[in-house]
């Protein structure tokens, strides 16, 4: 195999041969990986990650990023849980999206409107909602425990099955599939696109580019409240204080991962999968071992410098064919 | 006579052009000696040479009697040439002494010597007799200010020769009148400079010789006490112009944009004109002179002071592009990379993205891929894109393809006004005259056109009739027996007005 066609190869699929040698290798020297349960467990963690992941590459694309996935993914579940102790599942539910998405259009909103950076808007955000959150639980746990009838329902997000699949699998796929038809099947994904692969450019033809960071803010919010709402049915209680915590770095590291540029532009939406899908098996891996949870921090960043260095040495060495012959 | 600098046979080639062809010139010890011409005559290009950014391909630099071959800005420094370009070299958040001393400042111990610098800085702005604290810090400095911090940095590294390209450019009449003593004062003093410049009265106001460069080549080099801005203005355009197509212009067709009392900041001043459906306008000026900004008024991109524009027999407010997209304005922009390509994005992608939304169901919810791809192909037979695929990123298509799609852009959206900054600027020949006989077609379909240009064959051979800018004012209404090089340049360098009435 050649070079250039070495990168080729990687280029389209690095990311599932590593899984699947993963998967394999762990297969083989663990009995207790390939069994429903463990899958179960590593795709609830997947989920709950590439789920936010998927509205951060959008962000990403748009040129852009979110630092306050975390603390909207912590208070969206406070006031969930909160919620549930009295009120009905739905509306649960619907008010951890609203907050969500309401903090993603606040964030929106201070970055095109105020003109403040996005790094500073998105990490005072970060501090303020961390913040709300600690005030409205008073710095306390909140547990889940209400009516046994809701109680079940409620789990069912995080621990359901439909057609014998994990809920939140299937609730991971229905994501992509809808962020999937949005970016490839909609003006609005390919305006996306426009803004981050040129900002000035966009302007020039006439795109509404306020208006498009402010909904890609809108819809980063609201898939950290969903990614949120899943966790908080897998624990049924939520800790204000460390609910979330690191979450906005392993977001964006899952992104840049999956393969898409920091410089914008471009998607590599199912690469967001498949890099969430890896940590969680990475982690599992060193779970069924009993390594202390301390190892996968090592491993997390290992990973990712792995891949981003794969990447550089790929665009060194290698060009996409035909992309020459129109210069000459 | 004493020469400072002698340049021989000097040839700078870039892929595609000559820069600079066989240049040859001395300049004498002690003189003002003034680099005129047009642009894309080759002045930056030798200016850089001299000033290490770039290296010649041939020739020789010959500067105190030893040839050199300056590999970097350092070396040029250093051997005793100083180049204060239009874009300062100066950090803002430091004072006038730092920057006087940066990168040599002399050393107390560890630290920088303070007490120092501030005296020789103060000696060397005394002997220019200007009168600025060397602890101011520079970003607060006015632009003429800047430019006595440049030059006393030159006076430091002890220069022989001072290059200064368009130092008037942002100065006002009386700091250039101050810049001129200062020039006087470093004359006396044996230091040559050589003075870049568009505008002509400022040439003859201060050079001992004057230099016209055409085409990367040199032309002549006069006495300034002998020869006149005529004669210069002759030498400076003085080629065959090949009309690419002859066209009869039709005035019976209704104004389609008016334009009256635009203002904006100091960069246009009462701008005042009428374009007509099928006329081409065409808009000369130097750079500077507000062109750019009267473009990006009429497309939404600056705010209107004072003024107003009338499309259609309609008043219009534009104040966003997409405003002026609704209206029919279309625009295609000077800078490529930074305002026109989405680097990354596919040809298709690039060509459609202003009117996706508008071609597609649903207010743009559901594409019609169908109808972009007959869109791509429709006009890349029209203006013959060449491209591999249409999912063929634009980064890869060539300069005028590239230009094309940018052009294929603004048609897309259906504007009965086209604005082109520089429509022909980097591009190939072939790939020029596509985009001539394009935008006549466009004409002749009733498309009013406002095309501005540095380039003076493109616009005398264009233009229906031409409006010239000169310090954010029109000094010169032209119609097509009025439109000569002579007459053009004239009136862009503000030497005479053509069709205003006082």
């Amino acid at each position: 195999m050649s070079q250039q066609q070495f990168w080729k190869i990687w280029e389209r699929f690095g990311l599932f041969i590593i899984i699947l040698i993963g998967v394999v290798g762990l297969s083989l020297l663990s009995p207790n990986f390939a069994t429903m349960t463990n899958f179960k467990n590593f795709i609830n963690q997947a989920a709950v990650v590439a789920i936010a992941g998927a509205g951060m590459t959008l962000a990403i694309t748009s040129g852009g990023f979110d630092l306050s996935v975390g603390s909207v993914f912590a208070l969206a579940a406070c006031f969930g849980a909160r919620i549930l102790i009295d009120g009905s599942v739905a509306q649960s539910i619907f008010v951890s999206l609203v907050v969500g998405a309401g903090i993603g259009l606040l964030n929106g909103l201070i970055i095109t409107k105020l003109r403040v950076p996005t790094f500073i808007a998105t990490l005072a955000m970060m501090t303020i909602v961390r913040g709300a959150a600690l005030i409205y639980t008073k710095g306390r746990d909140i547990n889940i425990i209400t009516g046994p009838a809701r109680e079940a329902a409620y789990k069912f997000f995080g621990g359901g099955y439909i057609f014998s699949l994990p809920v939140p699998m299937v609730l991971m796929i229905s994501v992509f599939a809808v962020f999937y038809v949005v970016l490839n099947h909609t003006a609005f994904g390919r305006h996306v696109c426009a803004v981050g692969s040129n900002e000035q450019a966009a302007i020039y033809s006439g795109l509404n580019v306020d208006r498009i960071k402010i909904a890609v803010f809108a819809i980063v919010g609201l898939t950290a409240s969903i990614a949120a709402v899943i966790q908080t049915s897998q624990l049924m209680g939520v800790n204000s204080g460390s609910s979330g915590l690191g979450f906005e770095l392993q977001v964006i590291a899952v992104v840049v991962l999956g393969g898409t540029s920091l410089r914008g532009g471009k998607a590599k939406l199912f690469g967001t999968m498949a890099g969430a899908i890896l940590v969680a098996i990475a982690n599992n891996g060193l779970n069924l071992y009993n390594t202390p949870i301390f190892y996968q921090y090592l491993v997390f960043g290992l990973i990712l410098l792995l891949a981003v260095s794969m990447d550089g040495l790929k665009n060194k060495f290698y060009t996409p064919a035909g992309a020459w012959a129109q210069r000459i | 006579m004493d020469s400072v600098l002698q340049l021989k046979a000097v040839t700078k080639i870039f892929p595609g052009v000559r820069a600079l062809d066989a240049v040859s010139f001395d300049v004498a010890r002690g003189q003002v000696h003034s680099l005129v011409g047009e642009n894309g005559a080759g002045k930056s290009t030798l200016i850089k040479i001299l000033g290490g950014v770039f290296t010649q391909d041939s020739g020789k630099i010959i500067f105190d009697d030893k040839q050199m071959n300056f590999r970097s800005a350092h070396q040029s420094q250093l051997s005793g040439i100083s180049v204060i370009f239009q874009e300062f070299n100066l950090l803002p958040d430091l004072s006038v002494a730092e920057n006087i001393y940066i990168g040599r400042e002399p050393k107390k111990g560890p630290f920088i010597d303070r007490r120092k610098i501030t005296a020789d800085s103060e000696t060397i702005l005394k002997q220019l007799d200007v009168n600025l604290d060397p602890k101011t810090i520079v970003e607060s400095l006015s632009v003429a200010e800047k430019q006595m911090v440049e030059i006393a940095k030159a006076l430091s590294f002890k220069a022989r020769l001072i290059i200064m390209d368009e130092p008037t450019a942002a100065l006002s009449e009386k700091e250039t009148e101050k810049l001129f003593e200062v020039i006087r004062a470093l004359k006396a003093r044996g230091t040559t400079i050589l003075f870049v410049s568009h505008r002509l009265k400022e040439v003859f106001a201060i050079s001992d010789r004057i230099t016209v460069l055409r085409d990367g080549r040199f032309i002549a080099t006069k006495d300034a006490r002998q020869t006149t801005e005529e004669e210069i203005i002759r030498l400076m355009v003085g080629r065959d112009i090949k009309s690419f197509f002859a066209k009869s212009s039709d005035h019976s067709q209704s104004v389609m944009l008016s334009v009256r009392g635009l203002n904006f900041q100091d960069s246009l001043r009462d701008i005042s004109f009428d374009v007509r459906c099928g006329q081409i306008l065409g808009v000369a000026g130097l750079m500077g002179c507000g062109k750019t900004q009267l473009a990006e008024v009429l497309y939404g991109l600056l705010p209107i002071e004072r003024g107003e524009i009338v499309l259609n027999g309609r008043g219009v407010r534009i104040d966003s592009p997409q405003k002026a997209i609704e209206l029919g304005i279309g625009f295609v922009s000077e800078e490529r990379k930074e305002n026109g390509i989405f680097p990354g994005l596919s040809v298709l992608h690039n060509l459609t993205m202003a009117i996706i939304r508008k071609i597609s169901g649903w207010s743009g919810i559901k594409l019609d891929r169908q109808k972009e791809r007959d869109t791509l192909r429709s006009y890349a037979g029209r203006l013959d894109i060449r491209y591999h695929r249409p999912e063929q990123e634009i980064d890869f298509l060539s300069g005028g393809n590239q230009q094309k799609v940018l052009l294929a852009r603004a048609l897309a959206s259906d504007c009965k006004v086209l604005i082109l900054c520089e429509p022909t600027r980097g591009i190939d020949v072939g790939a020029k005259v596509e985009i001539y006989s394009l935008m006549n077609e466009l004409a002749k379909k009733g498309v009013a056109i406002i095309m501005i240009s540095s380039d003076l064959p493109e616009v005398i051979s264009m233009s229906d009739s031409c409006i010239t800018m000169y310090h954010g004012r029109i000094t010169g209404y032209l119609n097509k027996e009025q439109m000569t090089e002579t007459n053009i340049v004239a009136c862009a360098v503000g030497q005479k007005t053509v069709g205003i009435e006082s």
